[in-house]
């Protein structure tokens, strides 16, 4: 096989939105070159947008068509997305930041880990992110939404259907406000400010929610970085004689039998939270037989994630459902354990306006077929009182056993074992899971009283949502894998960044915090390279 | 509905049917591995139905279904979906009965949103963010 080698300063592999945080600020703050590798195919081109949202309207089809790599089912939660951009050209756009006391559970609660730094330590970085990004946001009152600086954008207004819904929830004594949201709430640079056609999740037609691939089309358009898609990386290896990491072989799905060799002095690992874990696992050798960063064992290990109480209210409220959809009221106030308990629960609060329940129908109650005008006016009848759905993560403390496994009895296109997921709660989780799921939905209970209304059906999501960890970050090497930068503790020039850092996930959507722990860790990977000029500094 | 919203609606029906596409791949979930992809298109079946509703028109009626009146051509349309079960609007393509991908159709759209809230709602349309707080405006009557 013949070999082809590209020498670069920062080797990227993976093109999520973690990898385009990294190489957005290394390339904004530091003279260096920058690599980045993708196994999946190009996003499609913008003028495609439009197009793909109205297939996907019309016949559910996905608006990001090939965005996966065939034959890669791994058992357990994995989002099929291998493509630049990653699973965030997916993403609603939902950008909460986590609380202070998501950073200090043992300290302050005796259950699950602290992280390597705090909520101040990551505030810059917050801020950063949001501004990068373009975050539209709403501050919550200080005691609950802490931060450093305002928010740069308005916060997308709230709609009819929110404001009556917000009326609704502080009746009950909770305080709510605007979801904060990458979607611009004015346009900028190109991108489109809302307009609120409610498809952010799968697609944002207009540019207004923010998408990976608008980073790295400006960064490979300015030259700033050189993306090589459909290009799989096989493994990473270490230099002879040392720890350093030298190379990463890769082969392009276009001419598999070239080998590519990229030489780099930095390499950043941002495969998300399954094959970040699974390409240090299986970049194996004779001098690292368990894998690159493992020397902790903990590689692949303390998967983590949040699952989700969810209720539709049925409230004595005229609702319009379609004003913005996918728009929500939120709350912190339950995202520090309630004085009056001794048991460990911290969840948020989300609420929607929702159609449930206000659909047309075919047939009555009596099973009399209903058409022309008697299904309008049957219908008419049936939308005379709104419906809020309400949602609450809670986070699940992983087990070490909530892990990333190598199934060797699968092989995949490569020949390596079959990744497998499976995500375990930790004693305490188990111990606590009825507990916190009924104190959820006592308090939906309560807000369906409070406004006169009823629960129509409630559900558990088994699903954890935003999964991450697999690479948990530590002060102690043998407890972790990678320092608060996510530096891993065995390789000087290794980084793996983003969701498989994080030790925990929170209880509320984590993109936002993967951005925020990748512009950290791209903050202290610039360190080596020479800055680009005091103007572009970061915070 | 009116003559026109009516003819808005077939035709609007009638370009889905057109557009329809056997093997594209759908929308896949987060944190599902399952890949699917669109079945068979739902036309040749829901053709037969049109041409059994018009050869029970001719029947009984002695017309085409097409120039038989409102109230008959429910009548038969209620005839054939007499035996199908089920309270809810099914998905369009699992539609088991042209009239129902019809009615399917209509009642997903912003246009039947709107004209049942009697509002411009306008949903999943492109509209301007700073009417967001304020309550639809009455859908104007003839």
């Amino acid at each position: 096989m013949s070999a082809r080698v590209i020498e670069t300063d920062v080797c990227i592999v993976g093109s999520g939105i973690s990898a385009a945080m990294v190489a957005w600020k290394l390339s904004d703050t530091r003279r260096a070159e920058i690599v980045v590798l993708e196994a999946g195919d190009e996003a499609p081109p913008t003028s495609d947008l439009h197009a793909l949202r109205s297939r996907f309207l019309a016949y559910g089809e996905s608006p990001w068509p090939r965005d996966h790599l065939d034959d890669l089912d791994v058992a357990g939660i994995q989002s099929r997305s291998m493509q630049v951009g990653g699973l965030a050209m997916h993403w609603g756009g939902v950008t909460p930041r986590f609380s202070p006391e998501d950073f200090r559970l043992r300290s302050l609660y005796g259950v699950g880990s602290d992280w390597a730094l705090t909520y101040d330590d990551l505030d810059p970085f917050y801020q950063e992110a949001e501004e990068r990004m373009g975050v539209a946001g709403e501050q919550g009152p200080s005691v609950l939404d802490p931060r450093g600086k305002p928010f740069t954008l308005p916060a997308l207004p709230l709609t009819y259907n929110l404001t009556m819904l917000r009326d609704w929830t502080t009746s009950a004594g909770i305080p709510m406000w605007s979801q904060p949201s990458a979607k611009l709430s004015v346009a900028r640079e190109g991108r489109g400010a809302c307009c609120r056609n409610d498809t952010c999740f799968p697609i944002c037609p207009v540019g207004a929610k923010y998408n990976p691939d608008m980073t790295w089309r400006a960064l490979r358009a300015n030259g700033r970085v050189r993306l090589h898609s459909r290009t799989h990386v096989r493994r990473l290896l270490a230099k002879q004689g040392s720890n350093q990491i030298e190379v990463a072989e890769a082969v392009s799905r276009d001419r598999p039998t070239e080998q590519l060799q990229i030489r780099a002095k930095t390499f950043v690992v941002a495969c998300g939270y399954v094959w970040s874990s699974y390409l240090l696992l299986t970049s194996t050798g004779t001098r690292f037989p368990s894998g690159l960063a493992n020397s902790s064992g903990l590689v692949g290990k303390y998967l983590c994630g949040h699952r989700n109480v969810q209720a539709f209210i049925e409230l004595p409220l005229e609702l319009y459902p379609g004003i913005n959809e996918q728009h929500s009221l939120v709350t912190k106030a339950f995202m520090r354990p309630a004085p009056s308990s001794d048991r460990y629960l911290r969840h948020d609060l989300r609420v929607w306006e929702s159609s449930v329940g206000r659909e047309a129908r075919l047939r009555t109650d009596a099973g009399v077929l209903l058409l022309g005008d008697a299904l309008l006016a049957d219908w008419r009848e049936r939308v005379k009182k709104g419906t809020a759905r309400v949602r609450s993560y809670y986070d699940v403390l992983p087990a070490r056993e909530s892990e990333l496994a190598l199934d060797s009895s699968r092989k995949t296109p490569w020949g390596t074992p079959f990744p497998a997921v499976m995500m375990r709660d930790s004693g305490e989780s188990k111990a606590l899971r009825r507990y916190q799921e009924e104190e959820i939905t006592k308090l939906f209970e309560r807000l369906a009283r409070a406004g006169n209304g009823r629960i129509l059906r409630k559900n558990v999501d088994e699903f954890q949502d935003h999964p991450a960890g697999g690479c948990r970050m530590g002060t102690n090497p043998g407890q972790s894998v990678v320092d608060s930068y996510g530096r891993t503790h065995d390789h000087e020039n290794l980084f793996v960044v983003g969701a498989p850092t994080m030790p925990t996930a929170g209880c509320a959507n984590g993109t936002l915090t993967f951005c925020a722990l990748s512009l950290r860790s791209a903050s202290k990977i610039g360190e080596t390279f020479p800055a680009r000029g005091p103007a572009t500094e970061s915070p | 509905m009116g003559r026109a919203r009516l003819e808005i609606a077939s035709d609007a029906f009638w370009r889905w049917m057109n557009g329809y596409r056997e093997g594209a791949e759908l929308l896949h979930p987060y944190g599902s591995p399952r890949i699917s992809y669109s079945g068979p298109s739902p036309v040749p079946n829901w053709t037969k139905d049109l041409a059994e509703l018009d050869r029970a028109a001719r029947a009984k009626h002695g017309a085409a279904f097409s120039t038989i009146s409102v109230a008959n051509r429910q009548a038969l349309v209620r005839a054939a979906l007499d035996d199908l079960k089920g309270e809810r609007l099914v998905n369009i393509v699992s539609a088991p009965h042209i009239a129902l991908g019809l009615l399917a159709h209509f009642y997903d759209s912003s246009e039947a949103t709107d004209l049942c809230y009697r509002a411009q709602i306008g949903r999943n349309k492109c509209r301007p963010l700073a009417h967001n707080g304020r309550k639809p405006l009455p859908v104007a009557t003839l």
